[in-house]
């Protein structure tokens, strides 16, 4: 993989080394090969485009300001996912008051349904996304965060645990007891999304 | 019939991908013979599925996201401004660390000189040997009068 690298994708270290060395250019690569995976980690806690790219460019703010201090002995993208996660988790303490959903614009749910291409994606209404949403973010934030970072992100147990700074045996364990209050909250309030678990298919339009 | 907790765990790095070779063999060898098991896979991957659907692929940033980003840090300091910055922050943090220890030092310093921590109290129980006697003639009275149960070696006497 090294190897093939090309001279326009130099590495992370290559472009960590230019930034301190006082490379602009360096900086806009490295933003540009990471923004859309920090908005796509930060959507999941932001309500519109505007707060999620306000909250990206904090963070990518504090990666400039802080990049010195980033010992290289672990990935820069885990690094990076942390400075996020932080941010993130202090942007909901800010805003506890007024509630935050993982989105709450119909138009964007709608938008986000076309785009994805999961399987059951065309199957579940923007009513039913927004329920299963709110769903997890009723999760503790512990609880929450891993969560989002397993399934959403696709980070192994390795990567989790550097990004939270704990033991691969307590991301385990947290990803467990997330995903068991998912199925018990589904359980209880949308039994019909469940493998047979009523006669409401999850189908799009209104139910 | 339900999983076992282990089981269950199994199931969750099946479906993680948290499994070495050898472990994904047996796990998958046990799902062609344990229909309850393959069916606790089969509900942890719909729901997985569920949710992906639910949360769709997110926000991408808008094009002039990484300009905005890059004008945004040249206003900051400069690189080494912000390593002196963070150098000082760190030396006030260490100042006030020990000055804190050392307050928290001489206050208890100052409560144990005040008799206050029980510096001053005697290390024994001391007692008259009148004292004694009144005590035990007391607790006497209360075992004959039932109020306490005898002790175990004089029970049955």
């Amino acid at each position: 993989m090294f190897a093939l690298t090309t001279r326009q994708e130099r590495t992370d270290p290559e472009l960590i080394e230019a930034i301190l060395a006082g490379s602009e250019a360096a900086f806009a690569t490295l933003v540009e090969r990471y923004q859309d995976r920090v908005l796509r980690l930060l959507s999941r806690y932001c309500r519109d485009q505007v707060e999620c790219e306000d909250l990206a460019q904090e963070v990518f703010l504090k990666v400039f300001r802080k990049l010195h201090t980033f010992q290289g002995d672990s990935q820069f993208f885990t690094w990076l996912y942390r400075i996020a996660v932080n941010a993130a988790t202090d942007h909901i303490s800010r805003a506890s008051t007024r509630r935050l959903k993982l989105v709450e614009d119909d138009s964007a749910l709608e938008e986000r349904n076309e785009r994805d291409d999961s399987p059951l994606a065309p199957l579940l209404s923007a009513e039913l996304a927004g329920a299963v949403r709110a769903i997890v973010d009723a999760l503790p934030e512990k609880f929450r965060t891993v969560l989002v970072l397993r399934e959403y992100e696709d980070l192994s147990y390795t990567e989790i645990a550097e990004v939270l700074g704990v033991q691969m045996g307590t991301v385990e364990s947290r990803l467990f007891r997330a995903r068991q209050r998912v199925k018990e909250a589904l359980e209880r309030l949308h039994p019909e999304l469940l493998p047979g678990g009523g006669d409401a298919a999850p189908r799009g339009g209104p139910r | 019939m339900t999983l076992e907790p282990n089981d269950r765990l199994l199931a969750q790095r099946h479906l993680d991908g948290q499994l070495d070779a050898a472990a994904a063999a047996a796990f998958a060898a046990r799902l062609r013979t344990e229909p309850e098991l393959a069916r606790a896979v089969a509900e942890a991957q719909a729901q997985r599925d569920l949710l992906r659907a639910a949360a769709g692929p997110g926000r991408r940033a808008s094009p002039r996201f990484a300009a905005g980003v890059v004008a945004a840090a040249r206003a900051l300091p400069t690189r080494l401004q912000l390593q002196q910055a963070d150098a000082v922050a760190a030396a006030v943090r260490t100042c006030r660390r020990v000055l804190l220890a050392a307050a928290a030092v001489a206050a208890v310093g100052a409560l144990w000189h005040a008799g206050l921590l029980g510096g001053s109290a005697p290390a024994t129980l001391q007692a008259s040997a009148g004292d004694v006697d009144q005590a035990i003639r007391q607790l006497d009275e209360r075992i004959q009068s039932g109020a306490v149960p005898p002790p175990a070696g004089e029970r049955g006497r």
